[in-house]
């Protein structure tokens, strides 16, 4: 039996229970301290700092939010890429959900492979995805080739590509199945008994789905909205490849090129920070939208918690 | 068994924030005993099993095994194992894995282990699902498996959280007496937690009926049933009648108690003053029916109105309400029973009731 | 019961086959024409060669392009997993002042746009003086692998901690009753119980560390990733050779998906 008595690393841990949450700490929040939690702050410094000359000063100004929000450009901005967001989260919801529903509910064999299926195109590269858009609505794009070939037209369409409808047309693609993942779920969660019981207490189909499954899915819809509404807000791929030269400018290309070619980082600073309390609020309206909807015992999911990590995460970094 | 105690708990207590889940738990147990922690939950009986396990570190107290203090130490240096409460089998090794998990953490060689562990299969009739998955056996195997894994280790004491709760009555049955049989038959020291009472009467050499921490009862199973020392202990062990009244004397062990308007004797194992609130309990099936003579000499004797008959298959149970609204309910052969609506008259031996106070 | 063929369940039907099209045409689109005959992507499609697959194996900027992502997001998820498996057990079953905020702080870069984190994580690594072609030959720079590795952390410390959290703890009291102290505990029963959670994150960390754009664009150095290298090719002039690539990137990322969700669908009753 070799059941021994020294003392070991464990032992003299387990009676200092701050030495021994600091062990497990010290990598994770070392890690993300230096490089989030820094780079964020640096950022935020960075939009009180003075550009003068083409160089970056330490004088502390607020002069960059004078002009964010004093110049016509910076608001507008940023309330044009609302609105695109806006309608890419409509538009996305309205082809979600029916999907969802059919998948949920009227797909009995291979439900599963189907629901991969609809999520394979999140994984695939958001590059391939926008870029299909060019090629279908370019001038000598597809879209318009077929429809000359058909007599449709007798000139090609311009107003297709580098507009503001190819990149919101581009964002509601990319975005629906995002948006379908959270409804699916929640629907898929419903237990059937309920819509049963409702049949059974004279309820027709329509009546069922209003009273019924309708409301129950509403975290569903909350949560799949707030997170293509936000992500479609800060996109800058779509705008960049599809939106033209000005039609379609939203708030990250103004970022990008405050850190890029117009070279004014103190002021892309500031955007930036304007932008990331936009979205904080945002989520934590979100949040309190959802408590508020909390249907007794039923789990909130709260929007910056899961629905599928998976969602959260297929959408990071663009 | 051995007179010096396996396993002390002295003072044990355990707090979380103000409340005491144990409350300076004194307890010994003898080596080969079997001995159950009865109670309701947040009796602390759980909490208790885990700290002689090592799961929980007590507030206060000691705990010692063959006299060495085992207080401080973690779970894996004690010569104890445990069978958990939904088995905790780990669902990515086959059942021949899961049990000789134990052996290899302790470098047992192959050899011996292979050995031990075929032995120990054996032993609870598994052997043909060694290369299983735990996921794909039934609770009643499953819980054999948990059972296997603890004793292939020879653990010198043996604690068992409620094993058979997730099992159907009648298998809960058989593996009670099955368990009872391993473990005279081995020899190790059981420590088992159960809320249910049949169950610890059935299998305990003795019982620990714990109450809000602390020990409302120690004893054998008869003890318990017999010679219960409070009215909580009357209450949870069996089925019995209580009546509750005040001590109108009392003379050596026989405590006279005036119920209403009547007088009923019962023994008492503490002095009772006159006066006090106390409850007379004595249980349905040493009750019998008056058939109009007087009651022999050392019986008591309570008359009522019949409310109610159900019957039992084996017996009837005659609900009989007393003038005042008490009821006593008395175990009749089939048959014996009065008509509902009739008078009648209980009686029973008077040693056979005791008084008690809460 | 009702067919399938009554006028609301039909045009239900209708409405999600129609979503499902309009879901993967533009990827068929893409995918045809990498087999056209032209190098004019337009409209009729001629199918039947396969010179740009063919191009691309010859095409060495997309190459190394390729393996520089490669071996950035190999990198990538070896970091992001070594710091985001503690994460993930840290906030399981450690309380620590600060706790909701290092929560908070680490869903940041999931939800953020990007290019925030992008240029956030420039404007510090410029204040540090990391120059952004600092690293050595195996790891394509340092600044752009820890940029990464900053931003899908957090991927690894979501799934992880998902997956603790239906952990059940009475398995680690068993094995720790059956001798085994904490380190063993975690070895033999903790890690290999959560083993698919941690596979799938890596996964998931090296595809989108393939596909990441924003971040990579401000802090690469001298070599180009895949998606950058594409997003070149797209402002300068496209030929059917980026639909190729785009049909290979499609396929992988296909099989990827196909592992993870295998992955996840292991029997996870614990």
């Amino acid at each position: 039996m070799s059941l021994s008595n020294s003392p070991t690393l464990f032992d003299r841990l387990r009676s200092r229970p701050v030495l021994r949450t600091a062990l497990a700490a010290a990598l994770p929040v070392g890690f993300v301290t230096a490089l989030l939690f820094v780079p964020y702050a640096l950022l935020l410094v960075h939009s009180f700092w003075r550009l003068r000359n083409g160089t970056i000063t330490h004088e502390l100004t607020l002069e960059n939010y004078g002009r964010l929000f004093g110049t016509d450009l910076y608001p507008n901005t940023i309330l044009f890429s609302a609105g695109i967001a806006l309608r890419v989260t409509l538009l996305s919801l309205l082809l979600a959900y029916p999907l969802a529903y059919l998948l949920a509910f009227k797909v009995k064999r291979h439900k599963h492979l189907m629901y991969m299926a609809v999520i394979i195109p999140l994984w695939v590269s958001y590059l391939v995805r926008a870029y299909a858009w060019k090629i279908i609505l370019g001038q000598e794009g597809i879209l318009n080739g077929l429809l000359a070939s058909m007599g449709l037209i007798h000139e090609p369409l311009t107003f297709l590509l580098y507009s503001r409808w190819a990149v919101i047309l581009a964002l509601t693609h990319i975005y629906t199945p995002f948006t379908l993942m959270p409804i699916y779920a929640v629907l898929e969660a419903i237990p059937p008994g309920l819509k049963e019981a409702s049949q059974d207490l004279y309820a027709g189909r329509w009546q069922t789905f209003l009273r019924i499954i309708l409301p129950l899915s509403l975290p569903g819809v909350l949560a799949g909205s707030t997170f293509a509404f936000v992500l479609s807000m800060g996109d800058f791929l779509a705008p960049q490849l599809l939106g033209g030269n000005d039609s379609a400018l939203m708030v990250s290309n103004l970022v990008w090129s405050l850190f890029g070619v117009a070279y004014n980082w103190p002021l892309g600073a500031a955007v930036s920070v304007v932008v990331l309390l936009l979205t904080l609020f945002l989520l934590w309206l979100a949040n309190r939208v959802e408590t508020a909807m909390n249907y007794g015992g039923q789990r909130g999911s709260g929007a910056a918690g899961p629905p599928p990590p998976v969602a959260a995460a297929a959408k990071v970094v663009r | 068994m051995s007179s010096s105690p396996l396993l002390e708990l002295r003072d044990l207590t355990k707090r979380f924030g103000d409340f005491a889940a144990v409350d300076r738990l004194t307890l010994n147990v003898a080596s080969g005993e079997f001995l159950t922690l009865l109670g309701a939950s947040g009796s602390g009986k759980t909490t208790t099993l885990r700290m002689i396990a090592g799961f929980e570190v007590p507030t206060a107290g000691e705990i010692l095994m063959g006299g060495a203090p085992i207080t401080g130490l973690p779970p894996y240096k004690r010569d104890i194992n445990t069978v958990f409460q939904h088995y905790a089998l780990f669902p990515h090794m086959s059942v021949r894995q899961n049990v000789e998990y134990g052996l290899r953490m302790r470098g047992v060689p192959t050899g011996e282990r292979a050995s031990r562990v075929n032995d120990a299969l054996e032993m609870v009739q598994l052997t043909q699902l060694g290369a299983r998955s735990p996921r794909q056996l039934s609770g009643g195997q499953q819980q054999r498996v948990a059972l296997a894994r603890a004793l292939v280790n020879r653990p010198r004491v043996l604690l068992l959280d409620e094993p058979l709760g997730a099992l159907d009555l009648k298998l809960r049955k058989e593996m009670q007496l099955e368990l009872k049989h391993l473990q005279t038959g081995l020899g190790i020291t059981f420590v088992y937690v159960t809320h249910d009472q049949e169950e610890a009467l059935t299998m305990s050499d003795r019982i620990v009926l714990m109450r809000q921490g602390g020990v409302a009862q120690i004893g054998t199973p008869r003890d318990l049933y017999d010679r219960p020392i409070s009215r909580y202990v009357a209450d949870f062990i069996g089925e019995t009648n209580l009546l509750p009244g005040t001590v109108a004397e009392s003379r050596g062990s026989m405590v006279t108690l005036k119920v209403g308007d009547a007088l009923v004797r019962g023994l008492s194992d503490s002095a009772l003053a006159p006066g006090t609130e106390a409850w007379l309990t004595v249980r349905p099936e040493v009750i019998d029916l008056l058939d109009g003579s007087p009651p022999p000499a050392g019986w008591n004797a309570v008359s009522g109105t019949v409310v109610d008959t159900v019957y039992a298959g084996s017996t009837v149970r005659a609900h009989v309400e007393m003038p005042g609204g008490r009821r006593l309910v008395a175990n009749l052969a089939p048959g014996a029973a009065p008509p509902i609506g009739a008078e009648a008259t209980l009686s029973w031996q008077m040693e056979r009731g005791r008084c008690v106070a809460e | 019961m009702r067919t399938a063929r009554d006028p609301l369940t039909f045009t239900l039907w209708l409405t999600g086959a129609a979503v499902f099209a309009f879901i993967y045409l533009p990827l068929l689109v893409v995918i045809l024409y990498a087999f056209h005959r032209s190098p004019i992507i337009a409209w009729p499609l001629e199918l039947g060669t396969l010179k740009w697959f063919a191009a691309l194996a010859h095409d060495r900027a997309m190459i190394e392009a390729a393996l520089a992502s490669l071996k950035l997001a190999l990198v990538t998820v070896v970091i992001s997993l070594i710091v985001g498996v503690p994460g993930a057990l840290l906030l399981d079953r450690f309380e620590f002042p600060g706790k909701t905020a290092f929560r908070r702080l680490v869903l940041l870069p999931l939800i953020l746009p990007g290019i925030i984190t992008g240029v956030a994580l420039l404007t510090f690594f410029s204040f540090v003086g990391l120059s952004l072609s600092s690293g050595f030959p195996l790891v394509p720079g340092w600044p752009v692998v820890l940029g990464h590795s900053a931003a899908l952390t957090s991927v690894v410390i979501t799934q992880v901690f998902a997956r603790l959290q239906r952990f059940d703890r009475a398995l680690e009291e068993a094995s720790q009753d059956l001798y085994a102290n904490e380190w063993k505990t975690f070895w033999y029963v903790t890690l290999p119980t959560i083993r698919t959670a941690v596979l799938g994150a890596g996964l998931l960390v090296f595809t989108l560390s393939l596909d990441e754009i924003a971040v990579t664009f401000f802090l690469i150095g001298r070599q180009n990733t895949l998606p950058l290298h594409i997003w070149g090719l797209l402002r300068r002039g496209i030929t059917p050779e980026v639909n190729a690539a785009a049909t290979i990137i499609f396929l992988v990322s296909v099989g990827v998906i196909v592992i993870w969700a295998r992955l996840m669908r292991e029997h996870e009753t614990v």
